[in-house]
């Protein structure tokens, strides 16, 4: 083994000053691209944009060069760059790019160097104000509309047939009487009865069957009005998409059956009503989504921790969610089953 | 005595005979059907207790034997009604002793069908949710309506008529019968003492009834096969069902009609009043819809079967050499043709022909409704093996129940109620005599007769003769 | 509350003789006064039947802030896009199909419902490929159009669910549904016993109960409260995707991609598309080759229920 001379050491040193200065003037000096955009200041949602970026190399326009546009978007606990739209510069140095304006808010955008070069180049960051519209983009356009074609209808054929079955059985009503009203002899009381029995009988038949009907009819746009109305039909509570928010699972905890006294049965109980189950099987071996908890539950410190703040995409719970004491019991149902 | 008032006095006596006279054989014959029926409640009290799990529908056959019988019941309840109004309404005069047999039918068929309805139903207690969330948007609800609709209209059709009869049988036979079928003579005779008056009104009722049946009972099973012609499926996504279900309706409720003449006649002796006219002329009827029958099935298969889309194939095949083969062909061989073959030939244009006819075409349009229920939902929507469907013991037990609680509800109506409709026979007898006859005396005659039909003693002579024109 | 039941008949023509003009009117009259009150009690009624048929269901929704909204409002549009490429039935994995497994265990979905289920399908010339096929959420579905109840509806969010506290089992959107993705509680449902402790709700379908129908709800609530849907993590290959039409995204659980851009650049195309029905599920073709598999290895591991020996009482059938 040679010891390192003094003129090595000092190559070194060169070596690494230069490397230094390398990393420091690196964009200009590695490929020497600059992007400058222009943007619109303000747009809003629903408008088409357009995306004006200029490639310069060495004060040479960059032909040939792809770039896009991306913005930050969040979906489903996930936080992401979006690309937007992309297009590669014409001899100008110049790409446009267009993307119809989706998202409430664009945060930080970036307009980013995509190929054909190798080198990094250093993205463009800019902001572009949002002004919500609050108008719905995508809509079902499904259906044909006619006028008059409508329950409206149905209910017009039917009540005009129900009239006539009603003129039949009112002309019934009035053979009957017309037979009492020709009747001078003394009635039987029996008959009299009948004629009485008859008629009741009719009548309740008629008033069920007719309630009946006029029920669906007028009860129709009222009962059904979840199928229209965005509030009427009950929801498990809800949160923005993105923001962390308690996982209710199947209808959160009503302390039902969490009163047993041992901690280990409730526990077992509050197991399953935050949904725990859901991912971690149904006594805490494990599932597809969630690991095993039986086994590696380690301290009651780390569970705790763990579960406020939750792990690689597991919902955060937080003390008003669960309360400590809740905690507990679900830990010693793990420890003390598993 | 003329032989007028004798040629009545002998019809009269006939149709009360079942009425009057109780035979064991009629008890054991109840006995039987009760004990079915019987069966039928206990497997479904099964099917109650363990859900739908007893019967052999699975997710990818979902409707099955029930739904089946369903279909066949409404079916048949177009006996009555439509063939009782179509030929009243067309004055048809052979028509007066088929009619209230035919009435009964549908009022019976259309109660054991929309049951049918109700045992197929996964969550029978929520019946009601119909009423309070019902949605006329839904095919199903149109069934609802137009059921409830078709099941009122027929009873009031069926009572107005009776009126006179059951005040007949008031006046006849109170103090023959027990207190129960009195009361019911007193009660539904509503005090029909046969005065011109009461005749008009009554005559109205039938005449308002006999035209608005008609639209209702072709709407009734033109919704019913729209149960299954709004889905997207293949075999039944078809324009044609309509009409398919409702000349299959009138049919399969000839047929019936047939049979169930054919034993009452047996039974009761009644060969003078269900001659072998009315079988023929019934057996024509059904030749003349076998007929329609086949052009509707060609309408539907060939136009499908030529452009043949993607699961047309596997229908078809099922249908026509696989599988339900056996029955198709059976349906159009048997049930179609056969009938067309029988009155074609003279031979066998007798009234054990017309019987042979009838028995054919209710037991080909039962598998027809079988085949059309169970070969469509067959078909496979994904890639996966097609189901396989074998009604279980619970199934037929229930289904076989059914069938039997219509004889059943035939049976004692028997009993009960007049299945004659002795005003209007007398009514046609008269008019064919005084057809006949062209002397004064016999034209007054029948006129004075015309005002007391259906009631012996009026109970005020004097008034009722005084109002006769 | 438009019409007054009465008031159409006056506009039938009198086409019978016997009709007694006069006679008309007065009845018609009756019926138009019998109508006021009838129109109000259905209001009443309504209030009525929450309460007594739903339990406290206006508590409920006075926590109901409604759909799952961006933040100026706009209502989310739920939908998936499933890349074929990626889907080898977990034949790598050696397993049953993930998504199904997570959906069954996430859902406790009754044996043998398969909400998603891994249909393996024939390619036109020769070899398979495999098709998970969770619920389609038509935007014309054919189910919510037939039932008699409205038990099955669609929501803002342009899914379709089904509120098992309504139906009636008459299973006529069995019949309509074109593929084959609704299940129906043939029996007591096997579902493990505490199942029995959640509070029903349409969102998450649990308790199972007999006599009622079910099917994916593309876990509304799951992607509220800021995860994905259990078929979505769960998938080994990242080949599902849950996305948001409104804002045209969509993602995977490992990225978000623009929606519209993913599915215009892979030729994104739907499950018999020319029956109308208009699903929200896309599919990107191909039988697996992203992930190594070769068209002609066929078949995969059957699902299972893991819960089936603890289900006591239930009865388990099958499709």
């Amino acid at each position: 083994m040679t010891v390192a001379t003094r003129g090595t050491a000092r190559t070194l040193a060169a070596i690494c000053v230069l490397v230094a200065v390398a990393v420091m003037i690196e964009p200009a000096l590695a490929a020497g691209i600059e992007i400058s955009v222009g943007a619109p200041g303000t747009v809003t949602v629903g408008q088409d944009v357009e995306i004006k970026a200029v490639l310069v190399q060495d004060g040479q326009p960059v032909e040939g060069a792809e770039v896009a546009v991306t913005y930050q978007a969040a979906l489903g606990g996930e936080s992401a760059r979006v690309e937007l739209a992309s297009a590669t510069t014409d001899e100008t140095g110049t790409a446009v790019m267009f993307y119809q304006q989706r998202a409430d808010d664009n945060g930080e955008m970036q307009v980013v160097y995509v190929g054909p070069e190798a080198e990094p180049v250093a993205p463009y960051t800019f902001t572009i104000e949002v002004s919500p519209s609050g108008e719905q983009l995508y809509t079902n356009q499904s259906g044909v509309s006619i006028p008059f074609v409508n329950g409206g209808l149905v209910i017009l054929v039917i009540s005009g047939v129900w009239f006539f079955i009603a003129l039949a059985a009112i002309y019934i009503v009035r053979v009957g009487r017309a037979g009492r009203d020709e009747t001078t002899e003394p009635v039987t009381a029996s008959t009299e009865a009948g004629s009485m029995w008859i008629s009741v009988i009719l009548a309740t038949a008629a008033i069920v069957t007719a309630t009946g009907m006029v029920i669906v009819f007028v009860r129709a746009p009222v009962a059904n009005t979840h199928l229209t109305d965005p509030h009427s039909y009950t929801r498990t509570p809800i949160a923005y998409m993105g923001t962390t928010y308690p996982y209710i699972g199947f209808g959160l905890d009503d302390g039902i059956g969490t009163e047993s006294g041992d901690a280990a049965t409730d526990g077992g109980v509050l197991y399953f009503e935050y949904a725990c189950a859901s991912c971690h099987g149904l006594s805490g071996q494990g599932a597809v989504i969630g690991p095993a908890l039986m086994d590696e539950i380690g301290s009651f410190g780390s569970f705790n921790e763990d579960v406020r703040e939750g792990p690689k995409g597991m919902p955060a719970y937080d003390e008003v969610t669960i309360s400590d004491a809740n905690l507990q019991k679900i830990y010693s149902y793990l420890t003390e089953s598993g | 005595m003329d032989t007028l008032t004798i040629w009545r006095e002998r019809l009269i006596s006939k149709t009360t005979k079942p009425t009057l006279h109780t035979t064991y054989r009629y008890w054991i014959w109840l006995s039987f059907l009760i004990l079915i029926v019987g069966n039928g409640a206990y497997q479904y009290s099964k099917q109650w207790r363990y859900g739908l799990v007893v019967t052999d529908m699975r997710d990818r056959i979902s409707w099955g034997l029930y739904i089946t019988a369903f279909v066949f019941f409404i079916g048949i309840s177009h006996a009555g009604t439509l063939i009782s109004a179509i030929l009243r309404a067309s004055k048809a005069s052979w028509r007066a002793p088929v009619t209230r047999i035919a009435e009964f039918i549908t009022a019976v068929a259309l109660l054991v069908g929309a049951s049918f309805v109700l045992i197929d139903m996964g969550r029978p207690e929520r019946i009601f949710n119909v009423y309070l969330f019902g949605r006329w948007q839904s095919p199903i609800m149109w069934d609802v309506m137009a059921i409830t609709t078709y099941l009122t209209a027929s009873i009031i059709y069926l009572y107005a008529p009776m009126i006179p009869d059951l005040a007949l049988f008031r006046d006849r036979l109170s103090d023959k019968v027990g207190r129960f079928r009195r009361y019911i003579y007193e009660t539904l005779a509503i005090d029909w003492i046969g005065t011109p008056k009461q005749l008009r009104l009554l005559g109205k009722a039938i005449s308002i009834m006999m035209l608005i049946i008609i639209p209702i009972a072709v709407s009734v099973h033109t919704v019913v096969s729209w149960i299954f012609s709004m889905t997207l499926r293949s075999g039944w996504n078809s324009s044609i069902f309509g009409v398919l279900f409702v000349a299959g309706a009138i049919f399969s409720g000839v047929a019936t009609l047939i049979l169930v003449m054919a034993v009452l006649r047996r039974i009761y002796h009644w060969e003078e009043y269900l001659t072998q006219k009315h079988f023929l002329y019934l057996g024509y009827l059904l030749a003349a819809f076998g007929a329609f029958m086949v052009y509707v099935n060609i309408n539907e298969y060939l136009t499908e079967g030529f452009k043949l889309e993607e699961a047309g194939e596997f229908a078809f095949r099922q249908l026509f050499i696989e599988d339900f083969a056996f029955m198709f062909w059976f349906y159009i061989i048997g049930g179609l043709l056969g009938p067309v073959v029988l009155m074609l030939v003279p031979k066998t244009r007798t009234i054990t022909g017309v019987v042979i006819a009838a028995v054919l075409v209710d037991v080909a349009m039962f598998l027809e409704r079988y085949f059309i229920v169970v070969t469509g939902l067959r078909v496979p929507l994904m890639p996966y093996e097609p189901a396989s469907y074998m009604p279980t013991f619970v199934e037929w037990s229930i289904f076989v129940a059914g069938l039997a609680f219509f004889l059943l509800l035939i049976t004692v109506a028997i009993k009960i109620f007049p299945m004659f409709a002795v005003w209007e026979m007398t009514e046609e007898h008269e008019l064919a005599i005084s057809r006949m006859s062209t002397t004064d005396q016999d034209t007054a005659e029948s006129v004075t007769q015309g005002h007391t039909i259906g009631h012996d003693a009026p109970r005020q002579p004097d008034r009722s003769q005084g109002g006769a024109p | 509350m438009r019409k007054k039941p009465a008031k159409p008949a006056s506009q039938e023509p009198n086409s019978l003789d016997v009709v007694d003009r006069r006679h008309a009117l007065k009845y018609l009259g009756i019926g138009a006064i019998g109508a006021v009150p009838l129109m109000a009690s259905a209001r009443l009624m309504d209030g009525l039947v929450r309460d007594v048929v739903k339990g406290s269901q206006t508590d409920v929704q006075a926590a109901d802030p409604g759909p799952a909204t961006t933040k100026s409002g706009r209502i989310r549009q739920w939908s998936m896009i499933i890349d074929l490429k990626n889907c080898d039935g977990c034949q790598s994995q050696g397993t049953p199909p993930q998504c199904t497994t997570a959906c069954i265990e996430g859902h406790l979905a009754p044996q043998p419902m398969e909400w998603i289920e891994v249909y393996e399908a024939e390619l036109a010339a020769g070899g398979t490929q495999f098709i998970p096929t969770p619920c389609q959420q038509c935007e014309n579905p054919p189910c919510v159009k037939v039932c008699p109840v409205g038990a099955t509806f669609p929501t803002p969010e342009g899914t379709v669910l089904i509120d098992q506290e309504r139906c009636i089992g008459c299973r006529i959107c069995m019949a309509a549904c074109p593929y084959d993705r609704r299940f129906f509680n043939w029996g007591t449902p096997p579902i493990p016993p505490e199942a029995a402790l959640a509070d029903y709700d349409a969102d998450v379908q649990v308790p199972a109960s007999r006599g009622t129908v079910m099917k994916c709800d593309f876990c509304p609530d799951m992607v509220r409260d800021g995860t994905l849907p259990f078929c979505v993590q769960a998938c080994p290959n990242d080949a599902i995707w849950y996305g948001d039409l409104e804002e045209d995204i969509a993602t995977n659980g490992r990225t978000i991609v623009k929606a519209s851009k993913l599915m215009a650049e892979n030729s994104a195309y739907r499950l018999k598309e020319h029956l109308g029905t208009k699903p929200r599920v896309y599919y990107l073709p191909g039988h697996g080759e992203s992930v190594g598999r070769d068209a002609r290895d066929e078949g995969r591991i059957p699902t299972e229920w893991p819960w089936i020996e603890r289900a006591e009482g239930a009865a388990t059938w099958t499709r």
